[in-house]
């Protein structure tokens, strides 16, 4: 199996065959297991599932490292493909980020490298924290300036893009800080009763919207 | 006990009562009282001694504006406790005495040090003899200082930031204030509210209709979508209209389209002899007093006032039952002189025009000062208002208002004299700053002295350099001047209003104590590893993991393993890309085939070096360029700064973060590659300086074979999150060989005996690529490139010193930074030295002068402070031709 | 002591303009003065007159955080501070005024080992000339300042330090009415409230100046003018690789004394002193953009705060009474230009971004020295404008720690 033009960015890409052990990490892991976290592998990633407490965190805010979605950063003229699971947000008109769920970075790659953009799978460059819950916007005060969303910034003094997401927000920021950020965004939780929520209360309440 | 009947306007909640102690003594009072009515309503009356003079000083304001009521509560030292809410347990000392409150062994400077300690007595005396000086310093520093900080106090509390935005930012709740919210709310705006007191409603809160009318109002925001916030106070208007608001733990930082500032007046006092006798009082003190706190302030009290406000507090006094001996309005009748009389620094009596007057209260206020200084931190223009005395903002900036007494509409307020001192030479002080104990006398003398520009004369005297600030001195001290000096009010002006506009804890700035951090992926691994973790600018990263000596010898006998993650990654890509590359870097790239790598020095356009890394050609339109660890961001910066203006068609992806890195390195190392992936790892099939793309450990991967570290091996980039897998497969395949991991220093160490430079420690911020002994870099015969004209500069100016490598005999080690001598002269130093097992030398990398750049030549560097032979050499200590790195 | 009696104006009233003097001097803030005053009392010129567009010491003089050394990385800065060192430990004597120099030690704090690299290297050099400097570990610095934090509850723990003993604080206002009073005395002119407008030249050599009060003709023009020297030479064609930025500072309410060495770190760039009134007076580096507004700003106060909280945990609750800031005129070096220009008669003191204020007694004495007697003192040369025609930097630059 050979790996071909930028492949070496790609998580989707990678081939255990069974020869290696293979799984991809999220870069809070460790202050996830801090937290007592209950791991799982889904999708070839392993997820914080569930957390002590996660639902009288999410009756304020609750905090989802959602870091295993597939990324790509567009440049150049782009239009958001028609998919209700992609996330698009133009951070300006020759820049865009699309998120979406794990495995899918190639296809989508393709369809917008055909419409003459020039794509970069950022899947595991860039690290994902959800806030959600009625406090959701009020940690997120605590934690940046940034509030008509999108919007890109700062959070917590590093670089970061806001999205809106209906029940709560989205952080996206360089995964290196994720150890960072998951410490400042609890620590900020604290005061509201807010705290850390695992993958699957975050999906049972996403559906129950 | 003066605590009075319940009234309407009082914030006590009578069915709480508080405990906390006072010099030891416990004390009681009510929910809702501040530690000062407490203490004034438990009879407390001297507050504090005063700065210099250790004279004693009552509640003065009432409001946390003055200096008079400082205290230390739970070992936080200059505390207002005349506006700190009494909590149970609290413990509240005096501070700045010796003795008590009550007799303070210092007060006899007061009585005796006076006439030796006009303003700036201290720049006349302690001149000489000069080894006495510090002995007179620590007294004189022991004596300055109001309270004290306990050298073993922890950080305690927890303090919050918040960032808010809002279309309209109101400072100030009283009525004007509520008022300006609900119209600019109704207006559809997003609003919000700020008021420094418990409860919004500013004077209004003094009556009780006035109470009625605050909760009224109040409501009437709230409901229109105001968001209403008491106990937060603003602090500053800033750039950009940035307003931060202390909320006591938490800090807002709001951003506003339009700041309405309508933070009303600050009463002054009136200068008179004695004026800061205890008993001495502005009229809202009396008035929270009697109406907040329920405390009837004196048995009989005389008034002298220049408006209303006067007036209202005599209502107050006597509804609470003090006597009103006289009132004096300014309006209406200027006396010539006035003086207080005290005993044991409390007021007895006030003489107006020689008619003495016996009293324990005096309420003395001169004119209401609009509080302009939030609007001066914005940009606005001061104004001296000669009809009403005061001075007035105007010139407002975009987007900044200002409505009602703030604002300078304050009616027909008299204006006080500057001072009224009786003509008749009779002791006492007539204060002009109560804070840095300054009278009119103190400021007489420094005009006198010839400084006689307000800035000046602040200076020197530091007048308005205490805690409050210039909120109760500045006017007067303005009018002291121009009285002095025969000069208008106008003409002298104001000093520069500066934030923060009331004091603020370090701790609340400081808020959450987080620092950004980036770590690699494989930072766990490190510390189950046992690694000593360092700092490398934002990042971790592992000094060693016991013994760096150690693990360079596995490097060069074995295999190693080391983590590179935070090595900057930058894809250069488009049709351009070659062309961006030849112009911003002074090597070839253009000429460089697919799947090479090559060394790429930047340098800025003054021909010095910022940075380094490879640059490997994927292909024709696309170049992987690594830079140092902690230059990522700076080069991404430099690059599409350049390109901004040229414009070449290129896309610069920063994929730092994307890709973790690890280093394979060692005679073993091809062996052990060659279990990891199906790619042909022979000497011919992946030579040096190639660069291959292939599944390692079943990760797509990118291989650079380089050699930092000057063996056989090889650089592998692959996404991020499989970083610990792969470390893990690695460590566990290559068992058999002996593979283990090697940390910072153990590079060092190895890279040193290949004579590799480090950016930024062997080189600094003026380095140029031909001293640094680098010359192969430069491509000359290319078109322009940054940093072209300086370097060849350099090149027609000559060398003057050289970067080169040098060895000593191991038993001497100079340290990095050492400097290198010559005829006692410092021509040069060491930026890099070790001793190295593999060499059996003491090794190092130094500039010299550009003639000892030879083969060979004798230099002296200083080793514990002597000079100790070395040789230059210009070659790798170790594997000269580069054999093992090749191989 | 009796000084304390006599009611004596410390400089006259602010005399008519002249049409004429030998030298006039622009810029009343420490320099300038200094210099003034070396002009009358080293060599005997006092028809000599200060132009100063404000009051004495409203720039960079009255608003710098008064610190003292000569600890710096080049042997010709080292050497240069350190003369002025020596200078200010006799000049409370010689002026007869107290400028109240605390030579309390001063400790740059390393946190990495880049940082400990660098300190070695100013000892090194220091020791080599005789100046009192030494590295210290992180016990050491605990032993010198018992109050600071050297545990790892601190972000980048302190490693050691640059011990430097002579260094210390002042205070800064006393230096420029001791030199204004010391050159008022010796005949000079100190004209406040003068606006330099214009500077006239004919033939490559300086005839005068324009002021807001009037001309005046001159044949020697020398601007301390810190944060605008680049417009004042400007006025004369003489082109300054100057860049102007902002430092900022402030003071804390004042306490009983707790601090007494001067601590600056460069890692957490802020740097700590406590003055003799008591207050803490905190400072940082200069701001990375380019500005001639010395608004102050608040993300200063919050970073300062937070940083200085790391190294000395307890004080908390210690509250900030007053920021501000002053302008800074940056070199492409972080050495200061001195000495003769391209236009005769038109000296420049400037470059002296964020340290000038320590060098005010050795500027004035060598640059009356170059005026008097027309030649540039040795100690000087190092930092003529023409070097950076000729790519020879004073590099204070490449220290990594925080250059003041």
């Amino acid at each position: 199996m050979t790996v071909g033009g930028l492949d070496f960015l790609s998580v989707e890409r990678a081939e255990a065959a069974g020869e290696f052990r293979l799984l991809a990490r999220s870069s809070m892991e460790q202050r996830q297991r801090d937290a007592e976290a209950v791991f799982a592998e889904r999708d070839g990633w392993l997820t914080a599932v569930s957390f002590p407490e996660e639902t009288a965190h999410l009756a304020s805010v609750g905090i989802a490292d959602l870091s295993h979605l597939g990324k790509l950063e567009i440049r150049g003229a782009s239009q958001p493909p028609l998919d209700p699971d992609v996330v698009w947000y133009q951070v300006h008109p020759e820049r865009a980020l699309c998120i979406f769920p794990p495995g899918r970075a190639a296809a989508l790659q393709q369809g917008l490298v055909r419409g003459g953009a020039h794509v970069i799978d950022q899947s595991a460059g860039l690290a994902i924290l959800a806030l959600v819950g009625p406090h959701a916007r009020a940690l997120l005060r605590r934690l940046t300036d940034l509030d008509e969303l999108p919007a890109s910034g700062h959070a917590a003094r590093v670089r970061a893009d806001v999205l809106d997401r209906g029940s709560g927000v989205w952080i996206v920021f360089g995964q290196d800080y994720g150890h960072y950020l998951w410490e400042v965004a609890v620590d900020a939780a604290a005061p509201f009763g807010g705290g850390p929520i695992g993958l699957d209360v975050l999906e049972q309440e996403e559906s129950a919207r | 006990m003066t605590r009075l009947p319940p009234r309407a306007t009082e914030r006590l909640d009578r069915s709480q009562t508080v405990a906390f102690t006072f010099e030891g003594r416990t004390v009681q009072g009510y929910a809702g009282d501040t530690i000062g009515s407490a203490l004034y309503a438990a009879g407390q009356r001297i507050f504090s001694r005063s700065f210099k003079y250790h004279r004693p000083r009552g509640l003065l304001c009432c409001s946390g504006h003055c200096p008079n009521c400082m205290m230390t509560v739970d070992d936080v030292p200059n505390v207002r406790v005349c506006a700190e809410p009494l909590r149970e347990g609290a413990a509240v000392r005096a501070q700045n005495v010796i003795g008590s409150l009550e007799r303070d062994l210092l007060s006899v400077v007061d009585r005796v040090a006076g006439p030796f300690m006009p303003p700036g007595f201290y720049y006349k005396t302690f001149i000489r003899p000069r080894r006495f000086w510090p002995l007179y310093e620590k007294l004189l520093r022991g004596a300055a200082g109001l309270g004290r900080v306990d050298p073993h106090a922890e950080r305690t509390g927890r303090f919050d930031t918040e960032d808010r935005r809002v279309d309209t930012l109101v400072v100030g709740g009283g009525r004007d204030g509520l008022k300006a919210s609900i119209a600019a709310a109704s207006g559809g705006e997003s609003v919000a509210l700020v008021d420094e007191n418990p409860e919004v409603g500013g004077s209004l809160l003094l009556s009780e209709t006035g109470v009625s009318q605050a909760r009224k109002l109040c409501e009437q925001a709230r409901r229109a979508g105001v968001d209403v916030l008491a106990s937060a106070r603003a602090i500053g208007l800033y750039e950009g209209k940035l307003v931060p608001v202390d909320c006591g733990e938490l800090l807002i930082r709001f951003r506003a389209e339009r700041v309405i500032v309508v933070a009303g007046t600050a009463e002054q006092p009136l200068v008179f002899p004695g004026n800061d006798l205890v008993g001495v009082v502005l009229p809202q003190a009396a008035r929270r007093l009697v109406n907040h706190w329920a405390v009837r302030p004196a048995e009989s009290a005389v008034v002298i006032t220049a408006d209303d406000t006067g007036l209202e507090a005599v209502e107050d006094l006597q509804a609470a039952g003090t006597k009103i001996v006289a009132v004096v309005d300014l309006r209406q009748r200027e006396p010539r002189a006035i003086a207080a009389r005290g005993r044991r620094g409390a007021v007895t009596a006030v003489e107006i025009d020689g008619q003495r007057l016996a009293c324990d209260l005096v309420v003395a206020s001169g004119s209401p000062q609009p509080n302009y200084a939030l609007l001066a931190h914005a940009g606005a223009k001061v104004e001296h208002d000669p009809a009403r005395g005061v001075f007035i903002p105007t010139e407002l900036p975009a987007g900044v208002e200002s409505v009602g007494a703030a604002a300078g509409l304050i009616g027909a307020p008299a204006v006080p004299a500057a001072s009224y001192e009786p003509a008749r030479r009779r002791p006492g002080k007539s204060f002009v700053c109560l804070c840095e104990d300054q009278t009119t006398k103190d400021l007489k003398l420094a005009i006198n002295e010839g400084f006689d520009s307000i800035e000046l004369s602040k200076r020197y005297t530091t007048v308005t350099m205490g805690p409050c600030q210039g909120r109760l001195c500045h006017l007067n001290s303005i009018r002291t001047y121009a009285a002095e000096t025969a000069s208008s009010e106008a003409s002298i002006g104001t000093t520069t209003a500066r934030p923060p506009w009331a004091p603020v804890s370090l701790q609340l700035l400081a808020g959450r104590a987080h620092e950004p951090a980036r770590r690699t992926a494989l930072h766990h691994r490190h510390r189950e590893h046992g690694a000593e973790m360092i700092w490398t600018g934002e990042w971790r990263r592992p000094y060693s993991y016991g013994d760096p000596a150690g693990e360079a010898a596995v490097v060069h006998d074995a295999v190693g393993l080391i983590d590179v993650s935070t090595l900057g990654k930058i894809l250069v890509a488009g049709p351009e890309a070659a062309a961006f590359l030849e112009r911003i870097y002074p090597n070839r790239f253009g000429n460089m085939e697919e799947g090479r790598i090559r060394y790429g020095v930047l340098t800025s356009d003054a021909g010095r070096i910022m940075d380094d890394g490879t640059l490997a050609r994927l292909s024709p339109n696309e170049y992987y360029v690594t830079t140092t660890s902690t230059g990522a961001e700076g080069v991404i910066e430099w690059f599409e700064w350049w390109n901004a203006t040229w414009q070449h068609d290129v896309e610069i992806i920063n994929v730092t973060s994307a890709l973790a890195a690890v280093n394979i390195a060692g005679p073993s190392s091809r062996e052990l590659l060659g279990r990891l992936t199906d790619l042909d790892v022979t000497a011919e099939g992946f030579r040096y300086l190639d660069a291959k793309r292939a599944y390692v450990a079943g990760i797509p991967s990118l291989l650079l074979r380089i050699g930092f570290v000057g063996e056989l091996g090889y650089e592998v980039h692959f996404p991020s999150p499989y970083a610990v897998d792969f470390w893990n497969t690695v460590l566990e395949r290559g068992a058999d060989l002996g593979v283990d991991v090697f940390g910072l220093e153990a590079q060092r160490i190895l890279r040193l005996e290949k004579a590799h430079i480090i950016i930024g420690q062997d080189t600094d911020s003026e380095s140029n690529l031909l001293e640094a002994s680098m010359p192969w870099i430069l491509k000359l015969d290319k078109d322009d490139f940054v940093g072209r004209w300086s370097t060849e500069h350099v090149d027609r100016r000559g060398l003057m010193t050289r970067l080169v490598g040098f060895e000593m005999d191991a038993a001497q080690l100079p340290l990095e930074g050492g400097q290198i001598v010559e005829n006692g002269r410092i021509v040069g130093r060491v930026t890099s030295v070790r001793r190295s097992e593999a060499v059996g030398r003491t090794i190092g990398l130094a500039w010299v002068p550009a003639e000892s750049a030879q083969e060979g030549a004798e230099i002296d560097i200083q080793v514990d402070g002597r000079p100790a032979p070395a040789t230059v050499t210009l070659k790798p200590f170790y594997d000269a031709e580069g054999e093992r790195l090749r191989a | 002591m009796r000084d304390i009696f006599l009611r004596r104006r410390m400089w006259r009233r602010r005399p008519e303009l002249q049409r004429n003097y030998d030298a006039v001097i622009i810029g009343g803030g420490s320099h300038g003065l200094a210099t003034a005053y070396y002009l009358a009392k080293n060599h005997g010129l006092t028809d000599v007159c200060v132009l100063e567009k404000s009051y004495i010491g409203s720039g960079a003089a009255g608003r710098n955080t008064t610190i003292i050394r000569s600890n710096y990385r080049t042997p010709e800065g080292a050497e240069f501070y350190q003369r002025s060192v020596e200078l200010y430990e006799r000049l409370s004597a010689e002026l007869g005024y107290n400028l109240m120099f605390s030579q309390i030690g001063h400790l740059t704090l390393a946190h990495t080992e880049r940082a400990m690299v660098t300190m070695a290297e100013r000892a090194e050099v220091n020791q080599l000339l005789g100046i009192r400097s030494r590295v210290v570990d992180a016990s050491g610095v605990k032993e010198l300042c018992p109050e600071i934090e050297i545990g790892d509850t601190v972000t980048w723990p302190i490693m050691g330090a640059l011990y430097h003993e002579p260094g210390g604080i002042i205070r800064h206002d006393a230096v420029v009415w001791g030199y204004a009073r010391g050159a008022d005395r010796l005949g000079v002119e100190i004209h406040n409230a003068t606006e330099v407008t214009g500077i006239e030249r004919s033939n490559g050599k300086v005839t005068g100046v324009q002021t807001t009060r009037g001309p005046i003709a001159c044949d020697t023009v020398v601007s301390c003018t810190a944060g605008w020297s680049t417009l004042l030479a400007n006025m004369v064609g003489v082109e300054l690789p100057i860049w102007t930025s902002i430092l900022q500072a402030f003071v804390t309410e004042p306490v009983k004394p707790f601090l007494d060495v001067v601590i600056v770190s460069s890692q957490m760039h802020v740097y700590i002193s406590q003055t003799d009134r008591g207050e803490f007076l905190i400072g940082a580096e200069v701001e990375p953009y380019s500005t001639y507004s010395t608004r102050a700003t608040f993300p200063f106060l919050e970073y300062s705060a937070r940083h200085v909280l790391e190294l000395f945990p307890q004080l908390g609750g210690l509250k900030v009474l007053r920021q501000w800031a002053g302008i800074c005129d940056m070199s492409p070096d972080y050495s200061p230009i001195m000495g003769v220009t391209e236009v005769d008669g038109f000296i420049v003191d400037c470059g002296w971004g964020t340290y000038g204020f320590k060098a005010a007694p050795i500027v004035g004495t060598t640059l009356a020295e170059l005026v008097a007697a027309g030649t540039t003192p040795a100690l000087i040369e190092p930092f003529a404008l023409e070097r950076f025609y000729d790519d020879l930097p004073v590099s204070e630059l490449a220290a990594a720690a925080v250059s003041h």
